[in-house]
């Protein structure tokens, strides 16, 4: 044991120095050990904290970024092209040329180009983006009239041919859309609401197109009544050209029915609010029709409704269309810009996107 | 033993008057030395008993540590993952419709770099690429971690890819595999 009894003499004595020595050594030595484990915790307390930091730190979403960029820079463009062909629709097909189209289509998308380059690079972002005219030489649009009881002749009236040739050489026809209208009994001197004077696809309203020294295949819309197991009384028909299922659609009481054909697949919409719309499982369009070879587009039976139809179709400056030689015809064509090419590229430090698309404003997604 | 020689003992003497040096009245424990020696006995074994109770608090903590950053960096490499995926759909889309409409103008790419840590809690650590989870593992130690992750398109050798941590690099190209993300470091 140690020498515990209190020292009342010399007080120089080592014994009692020892003691309160050996005791501060002690508590040195002790703290010394106790500041290397506080100061190793520190150490690794300091990494959880940055990463914790680091995990709730909040970050940029480059790809949604890029993919939402993509989204707007396309919608202008395609804005551009509809103003521009809206802005069209009154002009003459032979005093605009493709150059001249092919100008004012650039112009609009280089001036928002710029804009939207100079805000992303604000960001520390660089976005590059080109839109090509697709090469056309004249297009044609629509042939709309206010004028009732329209029928799908060459000369819009009852008497008119009802066999007759919308286009007779076109490159590319990407849209075709027909609108039945209802209310017309008069039209068909019957007071049954029937609107499409047919009830077979022989004999219903067919568009027909034929790519050269092809047979022709045939679109026909038709109306037939509903079967004990549907709920409505009145239904329309499409058959496709492709020997597909036909696609239908319920007639309510009143209000127009639309079918949009566009690069194969169809749409049917009846009534003007849209909310009866069916989409079709099968292709309307003939397959590969309009991917580069020539083909002309007729109209049979058109007779059998009122209505109007509009398309979208495009030569080449080689190969410029032809549209047919109807009366209908003649006030109704106007040049409009076919669609564009475009490709976009978004960059950032981390991150790069890129895609190219071709932008045709007015089809159905 | 005592050292009854030694000079504390005389100045003891000498303070305390002539002491009785016989054994039996000697009211001393320990000398001098045995106590210095039992003093440092006991520094030594606190000493020993800190350091092992410090290190054992440590290696714990490195452990949770370690667990919590490869559980971040997981979860941060899923995320590039599936946010890289959405953003190579639309090219993908973009790039069948471009073929659809027989238009061969572009190109289809998406690249996504990913800063992970090098090290965490000053290990090393690999990253398992399975086919609907990243799997992270120390090397040093007894951590994995495992991080589920959801995409359309398929990663390229998924299952039989490991990496090891720091930059990764997520690559889409339509012409190469226009079904597969590559992940692979940077």
């Amino acid at each position: 044991m140690a020498d515990v009894i209190p020292w009342t003499g010399d007080e120089s004595g080592s014994d009692s120095g020892s003691g309160s020595t050996d005791r501060g050594q002690l508590i040195l030595v002790t703290g010394f050990a106790l500041a290397v484990v506080f100061l190793g915790l520190v150490l690794l307390l300091n990494s959880a904290i940055y990463t914790e930091n680091v995990a709730t730190r909040a970050t940029a979403d480059d790809p949604k970024e890029a993919v939402e960029i993509r989204e707007e820079s396309f919608a202008t463009i395609e804005g551009y092209i509809e103003q521009q062909n809206a802005m069209l629709a009154d002009e003459d097909i032979e005093d605009i040329d493709a150059a001249e189209l092919d100008d004012r289509v650039n112009e609009n998308v280089d001036r928002w180009t710029r804009q939207a380059q100079d805000r992303a690079a604000r960001q520390g972002q660089q976005l590059s983006i080109d839109a090509d005219p697709i090469p056309a030489s004249n297009v044609t649009t629509t042939w709309e009239d206010d004028q009732s009881d329209r029928f799908f002749t060459d000369n819009r009236t009852a008497a008119g041919n009802e066999s007759w040739t919308v286009l007779e050489e076109a490159n590319a026809t990407r849209r075709f859309v027909v609108t039945i209208e209802r209310g017309a009994d008069e039209a068909f001197g019957s007071t049954d609401n029937t609107h499409v004077n047919a009830s077979s696809p022989e004999a219903g309203l067919q568009i027909e197109i034929a790519e050269a020294g092809d047979p022709p295949e045939t679109v026909s819309i038709y109306e037939r009544e509903g079967t004990a197991e549907e709920e409505g009384d009145r239904y329309l028909n499409v058959s496709g050209a492709n020997d597909g299922p036909e696609c239908t659609v319920r007639l309510p009481e009143a209000g127009n029915v639309t079918i949009e054909i566009a690069d194969g697949n169809g749409t049917l919409i009846s009534n003007a609010s849209a909310e009866n719309r069916t989409t079709c499982e099968a292709p309307l369009w003939p397959e590969e029709i309009g991917q580069g070879d020539d083909h002309e587009i007729s109209i049979a039976n058109g007779d059998v409704a009122v209505g109007s139809f509009w398309l979208v179709t495009r030569g080449t400056p080689e190969d410029p269309v032809v549209v047919g030689e109807a009366e209908a015809i003649d006030d109704e064509i106007a040049p409009a810009v076919y669609g564009v090419d475009a490709r976009l590229r978004y960059v950032t430090d981390e991150f790069a996107f890129e895609t190219a698309t071709r932008l045709v404003p007015g089809d159905p997604p | 033993m005592t050292d009854l020689d030694s000079p504390g003992r005389e100045r003891s003497e000498s303070g305390r008057g002539r002491r009785d040096r016989r054994l039996s009245v000697d009211d001393r424990g320990v000398s001098i030395n045995i106590g210095y020696t039992a003093n440092l006995v006991v520094m030594t074994v606190i000493f020993i008993g800190l350091v092992t109770a410090g290190t054992g608090v440590i290696d714990s903590e490195r452990t949770a540590v370690a667990t919590t950053e490869l559980d971040v960096a997981g979860n941060q490499l899923a995320a590039a993952i599936e946010s890289t995926d959405r953003a190579a759909r639309v090219a993908k889309t973009d790039a069948e419709d471009a073929e659809d409409a027989n238009v061969s103008d572009g190109n289809y790419t998406v690249v996504q770099e990913v800063d992970l840590p090098r090290r965490t809690a000053d290990e090393s650590y690999t990253i398992a690429i399975e086919e609907d989870a990243i799997e992270l593992t120390a090397d040093d130690r007894d951590v994995r971690v495992v991080v589920p992750y959801d995409t359309e398109l398929e990663i390229e050798d998924a299952g039989d890819l490991t990496l090891d941590g720091g930059s990764i690099e997520i690559v889409y190209d339509y012409d190469e595999d226009p079904e597969a993300l590559e992940v692979r470091s940077a």
